[in-house]
């Protein structure tokens, strides 16, 4: 009994640290989609890039890595902005397009990679290296800063919309933009300032899913499919819909992880039913699932 | 000339050419033809379904997973003969694409997208769960060969044929399926989904139909894929990158056109293989193995940097410009 109690110890941890990382993640892909109504089938493509700056960096730059960070946050920043005014403006019009080219631009991303830093998985070293136990669950200290830096970035993200000056043209934006340029908002300034912060929460969260998990040119697709998973789940384009279905997701697949497989054989062919090796179907299976029942979302789709 | 006449025309001597051709081609490009055959058509199929309707899906590669998975597995294991597995394999892609299409109808636009690009991801993941059967990624060989001679000469050219008789077979039955009553409704549904609705046209009906057509042509071309293989085989069966090329492949050639997908995937295809054969061309001792890997290296890179030129430039595809080119030609003689 013990036992089964400290697994669920372990569990709600985990799940949790996990989840504020997966929030983090599909926080700019939501923002762009609930604003600019694009889907930036790039965005994984994105964080990959935040990802490999700070490895670059921290490899053969030899800069520490909060430098690095820094650097990767204004490179993705800066790619926001070039890859909205360079190609999406020009496409924006037909959403058949806008799909084909930044799926496209992910794949020349990931080949440009390839040339470059070969297919080689690589590593960034933690912000602190170690672990501490919390209640006989060992974490490592790493992802409890993930967590925590991920939800400062949330929270910012919110008092920054909700708040600020521009935060709220890019609210009006979002629910209308022909009655926001009406009252004379530069529409055009306020997607471009989407596109910059989108780039820079896909900088932060690139950094942080590299140190939790590793960095190869094939990283962009974990972080699409998560990004996917839960703003449709969470409903597209809204905020608070977004962060529940991350714990959903995040507590599925650390359930996942920890659920006993089965070993069904049929003539000496074997398989595991869940356990393990099910950790990234059991989120598209549901995603699917949800998708066919509430095409909507879990959520209203209303732009928070 | 009408739309139909037009593009059958169009169909009949691009057949024709590459009947012709076959025998005067060297192997390699024997090859890479036959491969491109089948490749077109999965265009075409993906073209019936998403070229006409709109309805753009990111994963029909899931159908050639669906009906190659089924037709190499069944005469692997159970070996049944060759017509059969092919016949059981089509029938699922149909099923998967009839079950697909009932709650995929009520997903519009992005969400439609999302989930099928889902799809293939999902079912990757299971094939290599299920890898004692499925052989995973390594894939697994021993699958009877579409042509039963025992000399490679000649088995060669009973691929290229009879995926060439596929491929023209398809091609007719879509081009007139296409330009039908149905394709108009279909083209329609593509325009304004609310106007069909209004005239009182059953719109619901004519997309499973359309899906299904469309999961039947693509799931033939993968059970064909798997005999001509002689293996069952992850990374034909279940590419992204497959996936995506049969879009680029409609998109080049001009959406909802057939024709111009069928022009589309040799263009995919035969370009692709040009590019290792300049690759290959003979050069200045020393700087072979570097323009050698050079070019492989960039050759991806270069294909979808392209494609976003191309949807900049002519989004509208090959066919549509050419035909576009043809008639303002034509009024500026009349006037």
């Amino acid at each position: 009994m013990d036992q089964a109690l400290i697994i669920a110890e372990r569990i709600v941890i985990y799940s949790v640290l996990m989840s504020a990382l997966y929030a983090l993640v599909a926080l700019g892909f939501t923002l762009i989609f609930g604003v600019a109504r694009v889907l930036n089938l790039a965005y994984g493509a994105f964080l990959m890039v935040g990802a490999y700056t700070a490895w670059f960096a921290q490899q053969h730059l030899r800069w520490d890595l909060y430098s690095a960070f820094v650097l990767a946050v204004a490179v993705c920043t800066l790619l926001g902005i070039v890859f909205y005014h360079g190609i999406v403006r020009h496409v924006q019009r037909s959403s058949i397009a806008t799909l084909i080219a930044t799926l496209a631009c992910a794949l020349i991303i990931e080949e440009l990679i390839k040339i470059f830093f070969t297919t080689n998985t690589q590593l960034l070293a933690p912000f602190i290296s170690g672990s501490i136990e919390i209640h006989k669950t060992t974490v490592i200290t790493n992802r409890i800063i993930a967590f925590g830096a991920s939800w400062l970035a949330i929270i910012l993200f919110w008092l920054f919309v909700h708040r600020a000056r521009w935060g709220r043209v890019i609210l009006a934006t979002a629910q209308d933009h022909e009655g926001a340029a009406l009252v004379g908002i530069d529409v055009k300034k306020v997607y471009t300032l989407t596109w910059a912060i989108s780039g820079a929460l896909a900088g932060i969260a690139g950094v942080f899913f590299a140190s939790w998990v590793k960095i190869d040119p094939f990283m962009w697709r974990d972080p699409l499919i998560i990004s996917f998973a839960i703003v449709v789940v969470g409903g597209l384009g809204s905020l608070k819909g977004s962060i529940v279905a991350a714990y959903l997701i995040g507590l599925l697949e650390v359930l996942m992880t920890y659920s006993p497989s089965i070993r069904v054989c049929f003539s000496f062919r074997c398989f595991e039913f869940l356990g393990s090796s099910w950790v990234g179907v059991s989120s598209l299976l549901v995603l699917i699932a949800i998708l066919f029942i509430k095409p909507q979302g879990l959520f209203s789709g209303r732009t928070e | 000339m009408s739309t139909r006449a037009l593009r059958l025309s169009l169909l009949g001597a691009t057949v024709i050419v590459i009947a012709i051709i076959g025998p005067f081609l060297p192997a390699k490009w024997m090859t890479t033809i036959t491969y491109a055959q089948i490749f077109a058509i999965y265009a075409m199929g993906w073209d019936i379904l998403s070229g006409m309707t709109g309805q753009i899906s990111f994963g029909h590669i899931f159908f050639v997973a669906v009906s190659g998975y089924t037709t190499g597995l069944l005469n692997l294991y159970l070996r049944w003969p060759i017509w059969a597995t092919i016949l059981l394999g089509v029938a699922m892609a149909v099923l998967a694409g009839l079950m697909f299409s009932v709650p995929a109808l009520r997903l519009r636009g992005p969400y439609f997208s999302l989930i099928t690009l889902i799809l293939p991801l999902a079912t990757a993941r299971l094939v290599i769960i299920l890898a004692d059967w499925t052989g995973g990624e390594l894939g697994k060989f021993g699958v009877a060969a579409l042509c039963p001679f025992l000399d490679y000469k000649a088995n060669q050219y009973c691929n290229y044929y009879a995926l060439w008789a596929l491929m023209t077979g398809v091609g007719l039955l879509l081009i007139w399926l296409s330009t039908s009553r149905i394709g108009k409704i279909l083209e329609a549904i593509r325009e304004n989904e609310e106007a069909v609705e209004a005239a009182g046209i059953n719109v619901a009906k004519y997309k499973i139909f359309a899906f299904a057509v469309s999961a039947c042509v693509v799931g033939l071309g993968g059970a064909f894929s798997v005999h001509v293989n002689e293996s069952v085989f992850f990374n034909s069966l279940l590419s992204l990158t497959t996936s995506i090329e049969m879009i680029v492949a409609s998109v080049i050639g001009g959406m909802g056109t057939i024709v111009g997908a069928l022009w589309g995937g040799f263009l995919v295809r035969g370009g692709e293989e040009l590019i290792r054969e300049v690759a290959h061309w003979k050069l200045p001792i020393g700087a072979e193995g570097l323009a050698l890997s050079f070019v492989e290296r960039w050759a991806t890179f270069i294909f979808f940097t392209l494609l976003i030129v191309l949807l900049f430039v002519a989004r509208q595809g090959l066919l549509p410009l050419l035909t576009g080119f043809f008639r303002r030609g034509k009024k500026r003689y009349a006037s």
